[in-house]
């Protein structure tokens, strides 16, 4: 209870108050533009929080967090473009409704259910993640590195076409993370003599690099000026505040949805772009009219934007209690989390419940504050949808180059945002995903410690890892994650 | 032909961690040493390298090959370079004119127009500068 309050105490400052409205402002805006991911938000305003105490630099990037993904929804549902991944499904019947000259009652649908699903997953992080972290604590080496093995797998069968090409990135991640010292006995390895990367390569310029620089190279290169202007014409948004009576209506399905979110987004890899999707496609089962989805269906609309931001509690549970990232957005989370000297995982829920508490009721303010502001911003957002995609090319990579820098003061940090920014644009090009690299780097320590302490602790034998129940379960899951996402593409 | 560039790119890259793990310790018997994990994902990098480039030709074969999407080579080759160069010049010269010379080529270069380009570099660099400069007190130069 003294943690509760403690926890509670720490959100509630004023001033992490003002930085979680910041935070939401900010995502809003990020969000709302199309080709802004939610993770690029968080990799380039990381450094920016650097100078603020945990409690409000978490607070911002929470904000941003929660309103980047209901805003995406904006532009899915007036362009047809999602603002970020997470809107995809939005597009389906959003822009339909805004056809139809529903434009307003849209975007008060995705105002209201991306709330109903943000506040319903957070409840998922209360209910599961103590039980999960407490049975975490029984995990010994041999299970840890299973559990990277799942992480990495599992984020591999959901990235991009190929499956060898995710493999051999999350193994190229792990090839990163051995840069610096032994873990075990502290040697160098791979460090070609300089002292920077004796601490091995930091992953927050990485995560810039790859998100921010990259991206912004990979836009440069496929942008097409009609891509963009071609649907950008907006009319009156009408009526925006749904009525009770058609909240009530799509209740069944945001429910529904909502539970789908979650499992989604604790399944480490999968983010809320597939919970979007799974949702829309399987809440059609209990909707009251499912032949109206795709042409502008209330139901289906709800659907997408519940799953899309209850998958925010799903992806935190098993960011917060495993120390496993969700997705991409939660693994440049981890990042943060590190930075301001918090290591996700069992240990964190035991020693530290007050920042876990902190947490999520930032978490729960932060669904208010783009609940209250959302009818108006959705209104005044439009308008941002005009502004020069160059400017905003500038804009993150600047950010992007003197947030990196301004973390250590390093020049150093600024190279490998630019390397990792120009590794990131190829790898892009040649359609190779980059969420396994940025996990990767972050599991690999966890990996390669664990996995040595288990063979030291069994004298050799590699046969540890699969006597031991939990960790066995661990591979066998991993494998099936992988063998059925293969299967699955064959068949498609 | 995008399959093939990266298996053979990954493919040397796993040749690499091999003559780099073999310059360190094994370990002993029981105790694995800090090449052990090295080792181990180089043999892995170079199994997956093999079976994309086995992948990658037989898509050639079958002419289903992945075709890398068409775009402005040119002009992201130029912004490449010119981030490359103010990366270079961190530290020399000074802060808020290498900034804005950057910013004003990118929008350039992305045939955004001279005056918009101008006034937009400008005010990012100024910006930029009383940000992380002056609030932030970073060490810029």
């Amino acid at each position: 209870m003294q943690q509760f309050i403690q926890g509670m105490s720490q959100a509630l400052e004023p001033q992490a108050i003002l930085y979680l409205f910041v935070g939401t402002v900010s995502g809003l805006v990020i969000g709302t533009l199309p080709g802004l991911t939610a993770t690029m938000a968080i990799a380039i305003l990381t450094p920016l929080t650097f100078w603020l105490s945990p409690n409000e630099g978490l607070a911002m990037l929470v904000g941003v967090w929660n309103s980047a993904i209901f805003s995406g929804g904006i532009s899915a549902i007036l362009i047809n473009t999602p603002g970020t991944p997470a809107s995809i499904a939005s597009t389906f019947d959003g822009y339909s409704l805004t056809r139809k000259g529903l434009a307003g009652l849209a975007l008060g649908i995705n105002v209201v259910f991306s709330a109903v699903g943000g506040i319903l997953g957070i409840l998922a992080l209360i209910l599961v993640g103590f039980p999960l972290a407490r049975f975490a604590l029984s995990f010994g080496p041999a299970e840890y590195f299973s559990l990277a093995i799942f992480g990495l797998s599992t984020m591999v069968a959901v990235s991009g076409k190929s499956i060898i090409k995710g493999m051999l990135a999350g193994f190229l991640g792990f090839s990163i993370s051995i840069i610096g010292l032994d873990p075990i006995f502290g040697s160098e390895r791979f460090t070609f003599g300089r002292m920077e990367l004796l601490s091995g390569v930091s992953f927050i310029p990485v995560m810039i690099g790859l998100f921010g620089v990259g991206e912004v190279f990979y836009q440069i290169y496929a942008f097409t000026h009609s891509e963009i202007t071609s649907e950008k014409t907006v009319g009156q948004l009408g009526r925006v505040v749904p009525t009770f009576k058609e909240i009530k209506g799509m209740m069944p399905v945001s429910l529904f949805s909502s539970v789908i979110g979650i499992i989604i987004g604790a399944i480490p890899g999968a983010g809320a772009d597939i919970a979007g999707l799974v949702a829309w496609d399987q809440s059609r089962r209990i909707a009251k009219k499912p032949d109206e989805y795709g042409k502008g269906s209330l139901e289906g609309l709800a659907a997408s934007t519940t799953a899309n931001n209850a998958c925010l509690g799903g992806a935190l549970t098993t960011m917060m209690s495993l120390g496993i990232p969700g997705d991409a957005v939660t693994a440049v989370l981890i990042g943060a989390f590190i930075m301001y000297g918090v290591q996700p995982g069992p240990i964190m829920f035991r020693d530290r419940a007050d920042f876990v508490y902190m947490i999520v009721i930032l978490m729960v303010l932060a669904n208010i504050a783009f609940l209250s502001v959302g009818f108006l911003a959705s209104k005044i957002l439009t308008k941002f949808l005009s502004l020069s995609q160059s400017f905003i090319w500038t804009t993150i990579i600047i950010l992007s180059l003197v947030g990196a820098y301004a973390i250590n003061n390093s020049p150093f940090d600024l190279f490998i945002v630019f390397v990792a920014g120009t590794l990131g644009f190829v790898l892009r090009l040649i359609d190779v995903p980059l969420g396994p690299i940025v996990l990767a780097l972050i599991l690999g320590p966890m990996a390669e410690a664990n996995m040595r302490r288990a063979l030291i602790l069994s004298r050799g034998s590699a046969f540890v890892f699969f006597t031991r129940p939990i960790s066995l379960v661990l591979l066998i899951l991993s494998v099936v994650s992988i063998l059925g996402s293969l299967i699955r593409k064959k068949k498609t | 032909m995008a399959d093939l560039i990266f298996s053979l790119t990954t493919l040397c890259f796993s040749i690499y961690l091999f003559v780099g793990s073999s310059k360190l310790p094994k370990g002993v018997s029981n105790i694995p040493g800090p090449g052990f994990f090295p080792n181990l994902l180089a043999w892995v990098i170079l199994f997956l390298s093999c079976a994309l480039l086995l992948n990658g030709v037989w898509k050639i074969i079958k002419r289903k090959g992945q075709r890398i999407i068409r775009g402005r080579w040119k002009r992201t080759l130029l912004i490449i370079i010119g981030t490359f160069v103010y990366v270079l010049l961190w530290g020399k010269g000074n802060f808020f004119i290498n900034t804005w010379l950057l910013l004003l080529f990118i929008q350039l270069t992305t045939k955004s127009k001279w005056y918009y380009a101008l006034i937009g570099s400008t005010i990012l660099s100024l910006s930029v500068y009383l940000l992380f400069g002056k609030i932030f007190h970073v060490m810029l130069f």
